[in-house]
């Protein structure tokens, strides 16, 4: 009781120093915690978005790695015949992409052109309903029709488009059926047309660049996954594709954002390390001030120890009161951050607070208070006393 | 006069050592942070202006599909060896490369892998990139006249995906022909360029038993930098003509330069403006000595006020004091940043791929950081030394 009220006497003794030391503090928490709910939330976000959209979903696409076809490998109807075959597998979907241009309005934009069997389309993108913001996905008997990707509805025309609007795509008629929500990734500039229309305006048949199988829920998806890698290798005499699990680009997207995560972290903390030292220089401060109360402490019988833990609290008091200050803005400004991402990236993200990073950097600041007060507090303790009371 | 002010302020720094080190350590830690950041972030713009400039100022280059890098890069657009006559033919031109690409099967050591193979027109490397291929090549040499069949690998080809590295001079079978390792490349960082196969034309169009391959980028020479804007229009509008639709982009290397430019510069704000976060804490510090400052001081500021001091000359003493701190821990800060920042230049030269990289350390960027930090100092030392401007001369005076 004696050593708080001691140690508080020093921070109440001088406020403004006190709420400054506190202050920096309370800046450098506050953007530690924000960055981590940030962007722990944009991870676990992605986590949902996959999770949803392919639970039960691989992906199988041409070349060793990502979705790039620079190698010019396609696949064709027996490929899809032979992942069909594979027990384990229910619907499969080949897509066949190419680029093209669309205009409206007077005009153009270059987009992603992807054809599927649209009675298929529906099947495998039946949860897809929650990804159309506007109209209906594909569906069989469709034919020039298009499911347009959100940035081709809203940004590459300078005017909106809707569900029922014509547009031109490769110089044909097409009707929007349905608007894609954003995803910030490349399906936002993809336009969807049924199959049929996709050869008559390429071209090209049979040749296809990402097939799509789903399986039943609860299935072994990995296990489905090496099956199929086993078959089509079987089947196309090499290896010349990759299997894409949801489980391995959740992975991968959560590969990505942890390393931005400790990088724009670890810079954030700089700060923390800069606070610390300003409360190492209060202190300081607080012992030269406090010299002559320490002489007489010590000549009623005050131990080191007893002085040193006077400052020790005082010190950890300023890196504590600065936790929870910071943790509380910290708070704040993520749910003002997650709002403004809402309306504008993406409207299923949802920031995470975690209490256990809230503890965390709350005991982080205090125990961090106690270190920096350390050395001034051995200073403050080890003061002769006769020199001390003299002063 | 003002000098006699100023020199009390710079005094009082001595007067108490370690407040006056600590608050300078606050700032360091800020300013340098900053200075790290924007170094290391522009030295990369630099380096990206620098290819293009020195290596590729006359270069066009023309790539199938719309809509960007990476969507051209997904969608399964070829151009054809016509394609390749018609830019041939454009007024303007110099020299043209089609670059063409197909996944075939590697053999190594027993163990096949599927991967792309690009097929350059022999001398084309050289012709184009000079001797900018040589610092890329890790081990082995480049292209020579003459040669067949040779491959070039990028350095994941050599050192990951087979279970035993592929030095330079043994054979690896592509697509069943036997060809000899010449070069392998050092990393380049990024996986379509570390994951691939490059062999001369003619080899490629044999193997792949196609005389008219598909190019996955056409590269054009021009005679004449200052009119390459004009010649990439007059090729787009040709080749349009020719293909009978706009499905493809022409790229000067300004387009290219402005596009990654576009990143690296988002990425530089958003890493500065954490960075910066430290020096708001570090100018706190600086706001928080400077009040304890006039605390301590304020017996002699009430026998200057009595002698006749005017509340501006009072002011000047506190503001000295505070903006020599921020001086000083920006210029020291810049010191660390510099140390720090030529650490960086050597990680990335040795272990990134980019081996023109240099930070950003010019007298712009180092004047501009000292000049704030001072300019900081001043700002967290203004309420201070109001306060100490404000003060009644007897009641400090009685002030213990």
């Amino acid at each position: 009781m004696s050593y708080w009220r001691l140690a508080t006497a020093g921070l109440r003794h001088q406020w403004i120093r006190s709420f400054l030391t506190t202050l920096g503090i309370v800046i450098a928490v506050a953007a530690v915690f924000t960055l981590f709910s940030t962007i722990n939330g944009l991870k676990l976000t992605v986590m949902t978005e996959l999770s949803k959209v392919g639970a039960n979903k691989i992906i199988i696409a041409p070349g060793t790695t990502g979705m790039m076809n620079l190698g010019g490998v396609y696949f064709t109807e027996s490929d899809v015949k032979t992942v069909r075959r594979v027990p384990g597998v229910k619907d499969v979907l080949p897509i066949a992409i190419a680029s093209g241009s669309a205009e409206c309005c007077g005009k153009g934009a270059g987009i992603l052109l992807e054809g599927a069997d649209p009675g298929e389309f529906s099947k495998i993108y039946e949860s897809m309903g929650a990804y159309v913001e506007d109209g209906r996905p594909l569906r069989s008997g469709d034919k020039y029709t298009a499911l347009v990707g959100n940035s081709i509805a809203h940004d590459a025309f300078g005017k909106d488009l809707h569900a029922g609007t014509t547009i031109l795509i490769n110089g044909k008629r097409f009707k929007i059926v349905g608007i894609l929500k954003k995803t910030g990734g490349p399906m936002d500039s993809a336009v969807y047309v049924p199959i049929s229309a996709f050869e008559e305006l390429t071209g090209k048949s049979d040749k296809y660049c990402r097939i799509v199988a789903t399986t039943s829920t609860g299935a072994d998806i990995t296990r489905i996954a090496e099956r199929i890698k086993r078959a089509l290798k079987l089947h196309r005499g090499q290896e010349d594709f990759h299997i894409l699990t949801p489980e391995r680009m959740a992975n991968m997207a959560n590969q990505i954002i942890s390393i931005i995560e400790a990088l724009l972290v670890s810079i954030a903390a700089i700060a923390l390390i800069v606070g610390a030292v300003g409360i190492m220089n209060t202190m300081y401060m607080s012992v030269t001030e406090r010299t002559r109360e320490i002489g007489v402490m010590k000549a009623v019988g005050a131990t080191r120890g007893q002085i040193m833990t006077v400052f020790l609290v005082e010190a950890g008091l300023l890196g504590l009161i600065g936790g929870v200050v910071g943790t509380l803005l910290g708070l704040g400004i993520t749910s003002v951050a997650e709002k403004v991402l809402q309306a504008m990236v993406l409207d299923t993200y949802r920031a995470s607070y975690n209490p256990f990073v809230a503890i965390s950097l709350i005991a982080f600041s205090a125990v961090m208070g106690i270190i920096s007060g350390y050395l001034p507090a051995k200073e403050g303790a080890n003061k002769d006393p006769i020199e001390a009371i003299r002063q | 006069m003002n000098w006699e002010i100023a020199k009390i302020g710079i005094k009082s720094l001595t007067h108490n050592r370690k407040r006056t080190v600590l608050t300078i350590v606050g700032t360091v830690m800020g300013i340098s942070a900053i200075v790290l950041m924007i170094a290391v972030g522009n030295g990369f713009q630099d380096s990206v202006n620098q290819l293009v400039g020195q290596f590729g100022a006359d270069i066009i280059t023309i790539m199938p599909g719309k809509g960007g890098l990476f969507t051209s890069m997904m969608s399964p657009t070829f151009l054809s060896d016509d394609d390749v006559k018609v830019v041939e033919h454009v007024p303007g031109v110099t020299y043209v490369a089609g670059i063409a690409s197909k996944a075939l099967p590697i053999n190594y050591g027993g163990e096949t892998k599927v991967l792309v193979v690009y097929g350059y027109p022999s001398g084309a490397i050289t012709k184009i990139y000079g001797n900018l291929t040589e610092t890329y090549i890790a081990e082995g040499r480049p292209p020579r006249k003459g040669d067949k069949y040779v491959a070039m690998l990028g350095y994941s080809v050599a050192h990951d995906l087979f279970g035993k590295d592929i030095p330079a001079g043994r054979s690896i079978e592509i697509a069943g022909k036997k060809f000899r390792v010449i070069a392998v490349f050092r990393r380049f960082g990024d996986e379509a360029d570390d994951t691939s196969i490059n062999i001369p034309l003619s080899a490629f169009k044999e193997i792949t038993e196609n005389q008219k391959p598909n190019y996955i980028m056409i590269t054009a020479k021009v005679a004449d930098r200052s009119q390459i804007k004009q010649i990439a229009e007059r090729i787009k509008r040709i080749l349009k003509s020719h293909r009978g639709k706009d499905d493809f982009q022409v790229l000067t290397p300004e387009d290219l330069a402005n596009t990654i430019n576009s990143i690296l510069n988002v990425v530089t704000v958003v890493i500065t403006s954490i960075a910066a976060i430290a020096l708001i804490v570090g100018a706190v510090g600086i706001m928080n000595t400077m009040y304890m400052s006039v605390t301590e001081r304020t017996r002699e500021i009430g026998v200057m006020k009595a002698v006749g001091a005017t509340r501006g000359q009072i002011m000047t003493v506190f503001l000295v004091e505070a903006g020599l701190l921020g001086l000083i821990g920006g210029v020291v800060g810049e010191g660390v940043a510099a140390a720090l920042a030529l650490l960086v230049q050597w990680a990335v030269r040795s272990f990134g791929g980019i081996y023109y990289y240099s930070v950003y350390l010019r007298p712009d960027l180092l004047i501009g950081a000292a000049v704030f930090s001072f300019v900081l100092g001043i700002v967290a030392g203004l309420l201070p030394a109001r306060r100490a401007a404000e003060l009644d001369p007897v009641v400090a005076l009685r002030y213990e």
